[in-house]
């Protein structure tokens, strides 16, 4: 720094008078917070804290109050590397640290400039004014447009917990306040939880499969059909046991012979080193009808199983045969649409019926158009083999899935948090209430077309009017496909709530963002293990909630108050108090069983953890006492067997569900007869995010390609288009446009790229029709169409599209910009 | 009577200049302007206080950054909002993945909050008698925070306050280069670029080197 000299400097030092002499920050007119304080902070003790999450249990370290490391919890069979993500939710830069309002809706009011929904300008306000600005629309809405106008169907993956189920809280609140428009189902299982009660009378999505070790014991050939459990597995609803991952550790020592079917060779195949099939996408019962034909052409299918254990295989047999539509649905037909060849297909059914075989789907099957016919055509397939109920053989759809199929534990039930609603059989979050109901995949369809009829399960109802919507623990502008569509559709609310821990795209499109506290600042109690309830696990406060974020519990309470209905939320309990009446609930049940467990306090201030033993579960087999006596232990359809053949389905007479499983051909699909694009795009669930939670994290780091989301694509295909490994790449069709990052590889078969699910929107111009995605948002391209007026599911892996060497301007991505390649 | 020898002069700047500098961007950083303060940086005593430092070395650019975004519009209203904008877009987590973080725990320790830095800033708050005001709900190393600590240190004579300042020199380049290439708006980018030039300038001067003291003359 040179020295300032002469006249130079007696300038200077006259504006250094300027700054010298007491100028305080008051008489310049400038606003200065008050940020210090007399007195050190009082200090909290260090220590490490069991609690859980959905990628597992771990123990958190705690010194002088912050969270400084994670362990798995040391009885985690298969701790997931996500973990560390955990810390990153916690500490996030992107944590949403106050209220705030969209600042054209504070300034002008409801539905003000809702095109700049997006742009990211908030104001920050108090928690009062916040919570007084949604109760005062809360009720202009409900007065203003009747109780059919507020969407409450909150969907998404939120954190685990009993009682801060932050979307049970929300429809709690919802229910003391009046009304709202609720929503049914989920995008994990839209279309197979909605024809499986048809075909084998219960949910069976979320039910206990055969269980790993009489896989292991009796099962010969084992085919993962469109599933991925080594990576799937590191997630559950609950607080993950991870119990799938000694199944699958004890298959593969055993030896069995495993099959892949998917366009992508996973995880698992690797895992396994199995055979790797690789059907075109969409393409599935194409190919299950090809197996189908080849048993009943070789006489290899079981007869006596079909006579005594199905209903409606004489119905579906002239289809299959092609006595009626002079379609034989022959391996050689199956191989045209499917692209395996037909000698495959035909050794695949030889190979099904020679061994004990156990058919293990996943559900990306059915997030496709005509969802509902995979599951459908897998149980008829299964039924044709003959083996449901053997030990080892049949069909499971949970194996990929919050470690279904290991043993359940003999434990009592731990119940939580009600939203005031009538509880429906099945999932544990599904009940009956609202003013109205949608499938929740139709949320946009919903937006665009109020009072429009709609089918729904037999059922027909029309599409509420709603001006307002509530999200808390979900991220439909990451989930809910079409997002030009979804972008466009949301304009018409007149307000937007976003609860959350995190700046998502979801919240920078809302109206009002409420700070939530993630599931590590705040104390509740959850299961350990999906299918196999291991234990039941306190989850005690780690750390105090940071910034100004408050637990969903307090903040729908505070809005129950301002309400009126304060008293009737909480009925007079803490957050203490509901957590000991949950565990209490247990314990009584275990007492009556003569289960093993402690009072509350000796569990709460003990080690934090009752673990329960297993018994009868360890050979548990789906299905095994229906075929013991198929009269005493019917199933629950109408016929009280399989129903191949549905006769309320017939009823229905929907024309893109018929009456048995068949083949329709999609609107769009690799090597379609009027497909424009060359390409399907897979978007399968990543390995390093539970969908799109952890996206906004660091963790981001160790998968993203020159900080883009990965795709995935086939060296020939790469080398079509001169795209190299690590370039920067566009994948768009006609609905939308995003930026991915190329890992050229032959694990994914010609034809196909992928981009997983769960990459957040990052719009270049939001708000802007087609706008290009910044990050690989894959729902930019998807279609939002219903799987089939049966299951009004989501068809999130329905897409067709291309892609090319990006050359159009620099984007930023992350606070980086693109490398020069990409300009 | 204090018996520990008065710590060296800032070269070229008076102590009290610099307590008002570091007072000023803590509050800057803190939050952004409303509307009555653009009001005074526009046509108000703000206005003066501005040109004021950009007459420092190496504020003469960035200052003009920070009017070009406050001169960009006739009306007030709007260069709140477009300002207002633009921090919460680069430091509120708005941004996503875009997110200028203004704690040193993410530029120090691998990208996450609170982390030791955070640690180190309470233990010295702590040290200090001091503590985050429970109001501010702010963690210990906010540039914000740490500006308001180093101004406090200094106003006080505190030995301290040259180790704050020498923090702040250890993380805040790496914060301005990201403001300069994420902040579109230009009053972000030319207020850490001030943060920058005025952390410079808040250097003791050698022991042996003429004293140029602002008293004198």
């Amino acid at each position: 720094m040179s020295m300032l000299k002469g006249d130079e400097l007696r300038a200077e030092m006259s504006r250094r008078a300027f700054l010298s002499y007491g100028v305080a920050l008051g008489a310049l007119g400038i606003a200065a917070p008050s940020l210090l304080a007399t007195g050190a902070r009082a200090a909290t003790p260090d220590g490490e804290v069991l609690t859980g999450s959905h990628w597992g249990a771990f123990r958190a370290k705690v010194e002088g109050g912050r969270v400084v490391s994670l362990k798995p919890w040391e009885k985690d069979p298969a701790p997931s590397h996500q973990l560390a993500g955990v810390l990153d939710s916690i500490y996030s830069p992107t944590r949403i640290k106050y209220p705030m309002v969209r600042r054209a809706y504070l300034e002008k009011g409801p539905g003000a400039d809702v095109d700049s929904r997006g742009s990211g300008d908030f104001v920050r306000v108090t928690w009062d004014q916040a919570l007084d600005l949604v109760v005062k629309e809360l009720q202009r809405v409900e007065k203003t447009y009747g109780p059919a106008a507020t969407f409450a169907g909150s969907y998404g993956w939120k954190s685990p917990g009993r009682l801060h189920n932050c979307q049970s809280l929300l429809r709690r609140m919802m229910n003391l306040k009046g009304n709202f428009v609720n929503a049914s189902g989920d995008y994990s299982t839209g279309a197979a939880q909605i024809i499986m009660p048809h075909v084998v009378g219960s949910l069976e999505v979320y039910e206990q499969q055969t269980v790993w070790p009489v896989v292991v014991d009796k099962t010969e050939l084992m085919v993962f059909w469109g599933a991925d459990p080594v990576l799937t597995n590191q997630i559950s609803w609950s607080i993950a046991d991870h119990g799938g991952f000694e199944g699958m550790k004890a298959l593969k020592a055993k030896g069995t012979k495993v099959i892949c079917i998917d366009p992508v060779k996973t995880d698992t195949a690797e895992f396994f080193g199995a055979e790797w099939i690789a059907p075109r996408p969409q393409t599935d019962v194409a190919l299950m009808l090809g197996v189908a034909h080849t048993l009943v052409a070789e006489k290899l299918h079981d007869e006596k199983f079909l006579k005594n254990y199905t209903t409606g295989f004489d119905r579906f047999l002239p289809y299959l045969m092609g006595d009626d539509d002079k379609t034989p649905k022959s391996a050689e037909w199956a191989s045209a649409i499917c692209d395996i060849p037909a000698d495959a297909i035909k050794d695949l059914a030889r190979r099904f019926a020679k061994n004990r075989t156990m058919l293990a789907a996943g559900w990306s099957l059915q997030r496709q158009q005509y969802g509902e016919q995979r599951h459908w055509m897998l149980v008829t397939l299964a039924s044709m083999l003959g083996q449901i109920g053997l030990p080892g053989g049949g069909f499971g759809f949970s194996y990929h899935y919050a470690g279904g199929g290991s043993p359940s534990a003999d434990a009592p039930v731990l119940t939580g948090i009600t939203d005031g609603g009538k509880a429906k059989a099945g999932a544990a979050w599904m009940t009956e209430n609202g003013a109205a109901s949608i499938p929740v995949a139709r949320v946009v369809e919903m937006l665009l077309n109020p009072g429009k009829d709609f089918d729904f399960n037999g059922v027909k109802a029309k599409y509420p009017d709603v001006k307002m919507a509530y999200w808390v623990g979900g991220n439909p502008f990451v989930h809910h496909q079409d997002r030009n569509r979804m972008v466009a559709a949301w304009k018409k609310l007149d307000s937007f709530i976003v609860q959350d821990f995190q700046w998502t795209p979801t919240a920078r499109f809302a109206d009002i963002v409420l700070p939530a506290t993630t599931t590590y600042e705040r104390n509740d109690i959850d299961s350990v293990g999906d299918y196999s309830a291991m234990a039941i696990m306190a989850m005690k406060k780690v750390v105090d909630p940071v910034f100004e974020s408050r637990t969903d519990y307090d903040i729908f309470n505070a809005i129950a108050e301002r309400l009126g209905k304060g008293k009737e939320f909480t009925e007079g309990k803490s957050e203490m108090d509901w957590i000991k009446s949950f565990y209490d609930a247990a314990l009584t049940q275990a007492k009556a069983k003569k289960i093993d467990m402690p009072e509350f306090d000796a569990f709460w201030n003990g080690t934090g953890v009752v673990e329960f033993p297993v018994t009868s579960g360890k050979s548990f087999v789906r299905y095994a006492k229906f075929r013991e006596d198929p009269l005493l232990e019917p199933l629950g359809t109408p016929s009280g067997k399989f129903e191949i053949y549905s006769k309320n389905i017939e009823k229905m007479g929907y024309d893109d569900c018929g009456p048995h499983p068949m083949w329709f051909e999609p609107t769009e699909r690799l090597g379609g007869p009027s497909t424009k694009y060359k390409l399907h795009i897979a978007a399968s669930h990543p390995r390093n995010r539970l969908h799109s939670q952890l996206c906004g994290t660091k963790l981001r780091d160790t998968y993203t390609v020159n900080g883009a989301e990965p795709c995935l694509i086939n060296t020939k295909d790469a080398a079509d288009r001169g795209i190299k490994d690590g370039d920067f790449v566009r994948v768009f069709n006609d609905r939308g446009q995003i930026i991915a990052g190329a890992k050229v590889t032959d694990s994914i078969r010609p034809g196909v790229i992928r981009v997983n699910e769960g990459g957040w929107y990052d719009p270049a111009e939001p708000g802007k029709p087609g706008t290009l995605s910044r990050y690989g948002d894959v729902n930019v391209l998807s279609m939002d169409i219903p799987t089939s007026k049966l299951g009004q599911g989501n068809c999130g892996h329905s897409i067709v599209g291309d892609v090319e060497k990006y050359t159009g301007a620099a984007v930023t991505v992350g606070v980086f910009t693109a490398p020069k390649g990409a300009e | 009577m204090n018996d520990l020898p008065r710590p060296a002069a800032f070269v070229g700047l008076d102590t009290r200049d610099l307590v008002a500098l570091f007072n000023w961007l803590s509050a800057v950083f803190a939050a952004p302007p409303d509307r009555d303060s653009v009001a005074s940086y526009r046509r108000g005593p703000a206005a003066a206080w501005l040109e004021g430092v950009s007459a420092l070395p190496g504020c003469g650019a960035a200052i003009a950054s920070m009017r070009d975004a406050l001169e960009a519009n006739a009306d007030d209203a709007l260069v709140v909002a477009r300002v207002g904008s633009a921090y919460g877009i680069l430091f509120e987590g708005i941004g996503g993945p875009k997110t200028v973080s203004p704690y040193e725990s993410v530029h120090r320790d691998g990208g996450r909050l609170f982390g030791p830095p955070a640690a180190e800033m309470e233990a010295i708050l702590a040290a200090h008698d001091l503590s985050v005001a429970a109001s501010a709900h702010e963690a210990p190393d906010h540039l914000a925070v740490e500006l308001a600590v180093a101004a406090r240190l200094l106003a006080d004579d505190e030995p301290d306050a040259d180790a704050i300042i020498e923090r702040l020199r250890g993380w805040l380049p790496a914060f301005a280069d990201d403001c300069a290439t994420a902040d579109s708006n230009g009053f972000w980018a030319g207020a850490a670029a001030v943060l920058i030039a005025v952390v410079g300038l808040a250097r003791r001067q050698p022991a042996n080197a003429e004293i140029l003291d602002a008293t004198k003359h």
